[in-house]
C-alpha cells in the first residue's frame, strides 16, 4: 500500500459466499439468480464521484437445442427479478447443447456524479461475460457505453440478472460472487 | 487483511469520458494527463507491481490496417516516451463503436534513475477476442528514469488509411503491493 501517498485501499465487502445455489431454469425474462443474502447492501449515499466497485460472479450453465442468445444485465435495486435500474447489459449468441459449462461475469461500476440536482447521481458500468463453450464478449459489446442516473438517497443491491431468448430448458447454477470496493 | 501489502487505487479517479480521437499513423495518447497518476518515485523498490485497466470504444473504416496499442512511460505527449509494451494486430474493417478494454501489470525490477520495468497484459475487443502482449525484449528490461515525473500512457495508432476513431471512457490504476 502506498500510504501516505494514498488511503484508498481496496477491500472486500461481506457477506462472503460459502455455498452454491441450486440449478434453476432460465426463462425469457430477467431472473435474479444471486440470493440477496450473498451480496452487500449499498447504503444511501455510498457512492461519491470517482468511487469504483468491482463484482465477479461465477456460475454454470447448460444450454440445449435452441438457446438462441444469453443475456446479462447488471441491476441496481432490491435484487428482485426484472426490477431495478439497468446499469449495463449484453447478449451473446449461445452455442447449443453445452452441458454444465463454467461461466463468469466481471463488472466495474464507477460513480461519475453523486451530487447532481436533487439526489441524482450517475453510474458508469461495464464488464465482460464469459460463457464456457461459447466465448466471451464485453458488456456492452457495442454502442451502449454510457452513464446511468440513479437516486443517491436510496440504497440497494447491485447484482447481475440473466435470461435466454430461446425456447428450450436452459439452466443456470449460481456458485460464487464477490464484491470489492476498489477505493 | 493479512499484512501491510494491501492494494489501493491511485488518484486521480476518473469521472469523465475522454474526447473522441481520430487516429493517424502516429501514436496518440488516449487519456488526458489529468486522468493519469504521476508515477515519480512510485516504483521505489524491486517487486513493486502496478495494475491498470482501461475501457473505451472504437470505430474502424474500410481499410484500418493494423490496430497498434502501446504503453509509453513518459510525459503522456503523443508518441513520446519509453515503449514498455505493445500489441499490433490486424483490425477488422467497418466495426462501429465496438467496446475495447486493456489490462496491464507492470513490475519494477530495478528502481531508481536507471530503473527497469517489465510489463505484460492483454487487450480485448468485441470481434477480436483477447490478444496478449509480447513478453520479450525490449519490453522486459526497458531502462527508464523512475524518479522523475512520468505517466503510464496508453497510446494508439492505426496503419491503414481511413478515419478510425477511439474514445476512452474509464481507467484505473491499482497498486498491487
Amino acid at each position: 500500500m502506498d500510504y501516505p501517498r494514498s488511503n484508498f485501499y481496496c477491500d472486500s465487502k461481506p457477506p462472503f459466499r460459502d455455498r452454491s445455489g441450486s440449478s434453476t431454469a432460465m426463462t425469457t425474462a430477467l431472473v435474479a439468480y444471486v440470493p440477496t443474502s450473498d451480496i452487500p447492501l449499498f447504503p444511501p449515499n455510498y457512492f461519491w464521484a470517482g468511487k469504483l466497485v468491482y463484482i465477479k460472479h461465477i456460475f454454470q450453465t447448460s444450454s440445449f437445442a435452441t438457446p438462441t442468445a444469453f443475456f446479462v444485465n447488471l441491476i441496481f435495486g432490491n435484487n428482485v427479478s426484472n426490477t431495478g435500474t439497468g446499469l449495463c447489459s449484453a447478449g451473446i449468441t449461445w452455442t447449443a447443447n453445452q452441458s454444465t459449462v463454467q461461466c463468469s461475469c466481471d463488472f466495474w461500476i464507477r460513480c461519475r456524479t453523486a451530487n447532481g440536482p436533487g439526489t441524482i447521481g450517475t453510474l458508469f458500468s461495464y464488464g465482460v461475460v464469459w460463457l464456457g463453450g461459447t466465448g466471451l464478449i464485453p458488456i456492452p459489446a457495442t454502442g451502449g457505453l454510457s452513464a446511468v442516473s440513479f437516486d443517491t438517497s436510496v440504497g440497494g443491491y447491485i447484482a447481475p440478472q440473466y435470461y435466454r431468448s430461446g425456447s428450450t430448458a436452459e439452466v443456470l447454477t449460481h456458485h460464487d460472487i464477490f464484491t470489492r470496493a476498489m477505493n | 487483511m493479512e499484512g501491510p501489502w494491501v492494494s489501493n487505487l491511485l488518484e486521480p479517479f476518473n469521472t469523465t469520458s475522454q474526447s473522441l480521437i481520430t487516429l493517424t499513423g502516429t501514436a496518440q495518447a488516449l487519456y488526458a494527463t489529468s486522468q493519469l497518476p504521476n508515477l515519480a518515485n512510485y516504483f521505489n523498490y524491486a517487486g513493486k507491481l502496478l495494475h491498470f485497466r482501461g475501457v473505451g470504444q472504437t470505430t474502424s473504416g474500410a481499410t484500418p490496417g493494423n490496430f497498434a496499442l502501446s504503453i509509453l512511460y513518459g510525459s503522456n505527449a503523443n508518441n513520446v516516451g519509453s515503449n514498455i509494451v505493445s500489441i499490433v494486430v490486424a483490425w477488422p474493417a467497418s466495426q462501429v463503436n465496438t467496446t475495447f478494454m486493456f489490462d496491464y501489470w507492470c513490475r519494477c525490477r530495478v528502481p531508481g534513475a536507471s530503473g527497469t520495468l517489465s510489463c505484460q497484459g492483454f487487450m480485448f475487443m468485441q470481434g477480436f477476442g483477447i490478444i496478449q502482449s509480447f513478453f520479450s525484449n525490449p519490453s522486459v528490461f526497458t531502462p527508464v528514469d523512475l524518479t522523475a515525473t512520468a505517466y503510464m500512457s496508453p497510446q494508439l495508432f492505426r496503419s491503414g488509411s481511413t478515419a478510425e476513431t477511439v474514445q476512452m471512457h474509464d481507467i484505473f490504476f491499482e497498486s498491487i503491493n
